[in-house]
């Protein structure tokens, strides 16, 4: 495959043009085509190569790493993809300026690892391919984009064209192809348009008929009994004294065909007193008590979790807040994890928050049950809390808390099995009971969902909310008030306990240093990005400088140094004087005999050790004649060896006597 | 292994061979770039890969069209020679004659292997060199033990070689070069010519069936040669064998003629006496013979060191005077097999065939080989042994070798890591060798 020359300059610059990167492209590019005006040459070896390797992964890991700091991690691949060609430029740089036509890409990261399966490749159409990718993802939407992409790739193709066609044919079949590119771009970009607008279309409907909306305007049954499965906590809570049992999130008025959807989904934005602070109650207050909550957001979004009558919250961890007129808090705007102060008096009530018809309908498949519950009750008669206290001892006395689903079985809905042949279940049958009963007693009522809040941590010294916190209950208007009527068996709570996990404990430390690092990472609201980007730019320097100092790049000389190196250096190792005393010897070396066997013939060295012999032979002979020399290691070690024989050399007898009778 | 992974790779080697006999490398580029432009270019609106996606596709799809109005007859004659060595380059005529009616240019040749995908027979039961030392997911993958295999089963790399223009009826002749990777038998399917597109990303190959096989003799290193200080001894190799060295002239009594004697030594002076043909009887031939072992019990079906093993033995075989002494060599393949060369035995040739077929004893003791010595030893002036590991049974020949007086040089070929068992167990070796790294052959081979 020929890369025609200048190509890759025309692509760096098309790149800096469409990024607004030309500055940068354009050294690059007078780097890279300088190539060819530059006679110097370095000499690179498969190591050199591969250091060069880890320099750019480096580059690359460090560039992603500021990448993530500095960007939204949505546009990461992109950005990443879009400055390519600069971290990839070593590769292309180092092959061009090396007297090697291909380079071997691999890593070591460090480790020692047998590269010697890597092929060398030659770089160039690679890294031009990137320049175009590149140059793709600065996404201008220039007119000019196809033009020079087409021209880019019309000089590729000329030079790798298939010589048995004329040019004519050639130039013919490209004016086509550019042709039905064009047209296919258009036809890709309709296309788009098309599904996009389709698609739209389709999640408009979806969303319309499951009526699922993601701040949870409605809840299925077992919602709730899925959360009780996991021991994750998701909130701690800090009172002064004993915090408020039930932390509301949301309330339900409508209950059909198995689910309660929401009365007012009219959110909206609640105006901050201050920076950080929210009258989620209009003042006057009552003074009441303060309490610390510090909740999982993780879509940094979602509704907000308070007890009965919370009238003002503070908080720097949430920016933006709605509400909607029965007193349920959407966060629009927090941190992963928020923390704030909660300020409560039970007596404190909306006082828009109102019941309207709909807290009084019952569904008519449901009433058949109802009735049948109500006469078993017989308490029409009294008061409404007394017809409170009824329905609460009805549950307790007859009932029992199991996690089990309960489904319809021989009866015309779950519920009506619920309450009239299984007796057992989980909050959200008591809850939707219960609030079903009341209405039928003409008392309004919501269904309403939230978090108990029980469990004093035994690691954190605060109250935890667990998963399987979660629970659901009734609220009753009466006298003006809503009031919490939670039907469900008092033991839910111990029973959700004993089917907790062993791993709780340990788990519950993990749950701890996790929070700990979330809280740290949200909790100073002092923006690190560029510290951490100062780091990771000087780590990325220092590993760049070890990396370097491994790397022994020499300038290739040129033909006629060669020439002189060739004719007149002459290299005289450390062993050289051991050959000359041994070359005295009156028993010379026989034909086909190898120095070594020479040497274990004459017997001068007593316990000769061969293969160390043998080694430093092995090293005068590469001093001598290997190109490339040896190492410090190497002459460090046939020097010590050297020195070694050559000092038993001087005592041996046979030698001397030989020399002797030569004097 | 599963069936399942060996039909993937089957499949996928399949897969590789289709794109290179129909793409060219600047094709299997823009592939790459189609692919990718694919994976990230979906969304329009975002970036302007799609554009990349568009061109590149277009430019694809036109130039495999164009690559099928490739036709063309011809007929092809090679002249291959019957052997050449591993990893020297063969280069050899071709003929080719244009049968058509019309000139062809920038036709490209290329010898075609048969090539049969390994069976998953083969594949289960072969194990790559090394294989121990990969991670447990590569090992269970097996992968790596895939591509060892078909590397094995590629015995030479050819190139696309471009033809002169060939003329219509007229016959052309060309050099084709060819490189053969690893000793054995080259089997030739026949030879691809292939034309590539207008674009140059797409060809299309022509295959011109006509097999041929072409042995290749093990690769060859510079060894210098061998001493052993042993004596000539008395071997039954007469005058056939000693031709112009030893004692032959050496008078020991007259006897008879009989039929088949040479002329030359017709004592006339003592038929004249007797009055029948009386001739010379010269003292028989004592000449040196040498033993060159081969260690071929490797576990596996396919072992480097082994062949690099069958490479130095044939280095030493070929650097060896054959008129002074005789080598036996020793292996063991499917059964224990002796063969000698020199003093007009068998020529270095011949062997050189033999050692280009030697196999691996994969379910044989090394105790057959010892016996094999021990049989011939009597005969053996010296020997030289190449073992490619050190245990209990092959110390067992060494120290039989040395408790015999029969001079010994002993290589051992190692791996890259330089390990074997001799060095790893607590085998108590107080004998002097020579080590060679596979990695490095042409330097510590001439230290031998």
């Amino acid at each position: 495959m020929k890369v025609p020359p200048l190509i890759t300059g025309a692509a760096l610059l098309f790149w800096g043009n469409e990024t607004n990167a030309l500055f940068i492209a354009t050294i690059l590019a007078l780097f890279i085509e300088g190539s060819h005006l530059v006679k110097t040459r370095y000499t690179l070896k498969r190591s050199d190569f591969i250091n060069i390797s880890d320099l750019t992964s480096l580059a690359f890991m460090a560039s992603v790493a500021l990448i993530l700091l500095n960007y939204e991690p949505i546009g990461f691949l992109r950005i990443t993809t879009s400055w390519l060609p600069l971290t990839l430029s070593p590769l292309i740089i180092c092959q061009l300026y090396s007297t090697s036509d291909k380079i071997v890409i691999g890593t070591r990261l460090g480790k020692q690892q047998n590269n010697e399966s890597l092929k060398p490749l030659d770089f160039r159409p690679y890294y031009l391919t990137v320049c175009l990718f590149a140059a793709a993802t600065g996404n201008s939407r220039s007119l000019w984009f196809y033009p020079v992409l087409s021209v880019l790739l019309i000089w590729l193709l000329f030079q790798n064209r298939g010589r048995s066609y004329s040019l004519l044919s050639f130039f013919l079949l490209i004016g086509i192809s550019l042709g039905l590119g064009y047209g296919s771009i258009l036809g890709i970009e309709e296309t788009q348009r098309i599904i996009i607008k389709k698609t739209h279309g389709f999640w408009r409907n979806y969303y319309r008929t499951k009526n699922s909306d993601p701040f949870k305007s409605h809840i299925h049954f077992g919602e709730t009994g899925r959360l009780k499965t996991s021991d994750e906590i998701i909130m701690r809570v800090e009172a002064p004294s004993t915090p408020p049992h039930l932390f509301k999130e949301a309330s339900y008025s409508l209950f059909t065909n198995k689910s309660w959807i929401g009365q007012n989904n009219d959110f909206t934005l609640l105006p901050a007193v201050t920076e950080t602070t929210w009258d989620l109650i209009v003042p006057p207050h009552k003074p009441g008590t303060a309490i610390s909550v510090e909740y999982d957001l993780p879509k940094e979004k979602g509704l907000l979790p308070y007890p009965k009558g919370g009238y003002r919250l503070k908080s720097n961890t949430i920016f933006n807040i709605e509400k909607n007129s029965d007193g349920i808090v959407k966060v629009i705007d927090g941190t992963p994890v928020i923390s704030y102060d909660l300020f409560y008096h039970p007596e404190m009530q909306l006082t828009t928050d109102l019941p309207g018809p709909r807290n009084l309908e019952i569904p008519e498949s449901e009433k058949y049950a109802l009735q049948e519950v109500i006469n078993q009750l017989g308490v029409s008669t009294l008061a409404d809390h007394q017809k409170i206290d009824a329905i609460t001892h009805f549950f307790q006395k007859n009932f029992s808390y199991s996690l089990h689903l309960v489904g319809k079985e021989s009866y015309a809905t779950p519920l009506g099995n619920f309450l009239l042949h299984k007796k057992s279940g989980f909050c959200e049958y008591y809850a939707t009971a219960t609030t079903l009963l009341l209405r039928l007693y003409g008392i309004p009522s919501r269904y309403a969902v939230g978090y108990a809040v029980t469990e004093k941590s035994w690691l954190e010294k605060k109250y935890v909310v667990r998963k399987r916190h979660a629970h659901a209950w009734s609220e009753a208007f009466i006298a003006g008030h809503w009031q919490v009527v939670d039907t469900t068996p008092s033991n839910w709570v111990e029973e959700d306990q004993e089917l907790s996990s062993f791993f709780t404990k340990p788990m519950d430390i993990f749950y701890f240093i996790r929070h700990q690092y979330r809280l740290y990472q949200v909790g100073s609201g002092v923006d690190n990005t560029l510290i951490y980007s100062i780091v990771i730019i000087v780590l990325t320097f220092i590993l760049f400088f070890r990396i370097y100092r491994r790397m022994k790049i020499e300038q290739a000389s040129s033909a006629k140094e060669r020439i002189n190196f060739r004719s007149f250096d002459k290299i005289v190792s450390p062993f050289t004087p051991i050959m000359d005393a041994i070359m005295q010897s009156k028993e010379h070396q026989r034909d086909n005999e190898s120095f070594v066997e020479w040497i274990l013939r004459l017997d001068i060295f007593p316990n000769l050790n061969s293969c160390e012999f043998e080694e430093l032979y092995r090293l005068h002979l590469q001093m001598r004649y290997d190109p490339r020399g040896l190492d410090d290691h190497q002459l460090t070690q046939l020097r010590q060896g050297s020195e070694k024989y050559l000092t038993i050399i001087e005592h041996a007898p046979s030698i001397h006597s030989s020399q002797a009778s030569k004097r | 292994m599963s069936k399942h992974l060996y039909k993937l790779y089957k499949h996928t080697q399949r897969c590789k061979e289709w794109v290179a006999s129909r793409f060219t490398n600047m094709g299997r580029l823009f592939l790459f770039i189609l692919g990718i432009a694919f994976l990230f270019g979906i969304n329009v609106q975002r970036t302007m890969i799609y554009q990349i996606l568009s061109i590149a596709s277009v430019l694809l799809i036109i130039s495999f069209v164009c690559s099928y109005r490739f036709r063309i007859k011809v007929k092809i004659e090679r002249n291959l020679p019957k052997t050449c060595i591993a990893g020297r380059e063969l280069r050899y005529n071709v003929q080719i004659e244009n049968l058509g009616k019309k000139t062809h240019s920038a036709i490209y040749y290329r010898e075609q292997s048969s090539k049969i995908l390994p069976s998953f027979l083969e594949y289960s039961s072969f194990t790559e060199d090394g294989e121990e030392q990969r991670n447990l997911f590569d090992r269970k993958m097996g992968y790596y033990r895939w591509l060892s295999l078909i590397h094995i089963n590629n015995t030479f790399q050819c190139i696309d070689q471009e033809l002169p223009d060939l003329a219509a009826g007229k016959k052309i002749e060309s050099t084709i070069s060819l490189l053969p990777l690893k000793r054995g038998t080259i089997h030739l399917e026949g030879s691809t010519l292939s034309l590539v597109d207008p674009f140059g990303l797409c060809k299309r190959q022509v295959l011109c069936q006509s097999p041929a096989n072409v042995l290749v003799l093990p690769k060859l290193y510079s060894v210098p040669k061998l001493y052993f200080p042993g004596s000539r001894k008395y071997h039954q190799g007469g005058i056939t064998a000693a031709q112009n060295h030893g004692d032959s002239s050496e008078f020991i009594s007259l006897r008879e003629y009989t039929h088949g004697d040479p002329i030359k030594y017709i004592d006339w002076k003592a038929t004249a006496r007797v009055g029948k043909p009386i001739v010379k009887q010269h003292k028989d031939e004592y000449f040196s013979r040498y033993g060159l072992i081969l260690d071929s019990y490797v576990a596996r079906s396919y072992s480097q060191i082994f062949e690099e093993a069958v490479s130095v033995a044939a280095s030493i075989m070929m650097n060896q005077d054959n008129s002074e002494a005789v080598l036996d060599l020793f292996f063991v393949g499917r059964k224990c097999i002796t063969c000698s060369v020199g003093r007009g035995l068998t020529d270095q040739q011949r062997m050189l065939e033999i050692l280009a077929s030697v196999t691996t004893s994969q379910n044989r003791k090394f105790k057959e080989m010892t016996a094999l010595v021990k049989h011939h030893s009597s005969l053996l002036s010296g020997v030289v042994l190449i073992l490619i590991d050190l245990d209990e049974d092959r110390k067992e020949l060494v120290d039989y070798l040395i408790a015999h007086k029969i001079p010994c040089k002993l290589i051992i070929m190692v791996d890259s890591n330089g390990k074997f068992t001799g060095k790893t167990d607590t085998l108590n070796v107080d004998f002097s060798f020579t080590e060679i790294n596979i990695n490095r052959m042409e330097e510590d081979i001439t230290l031998l």
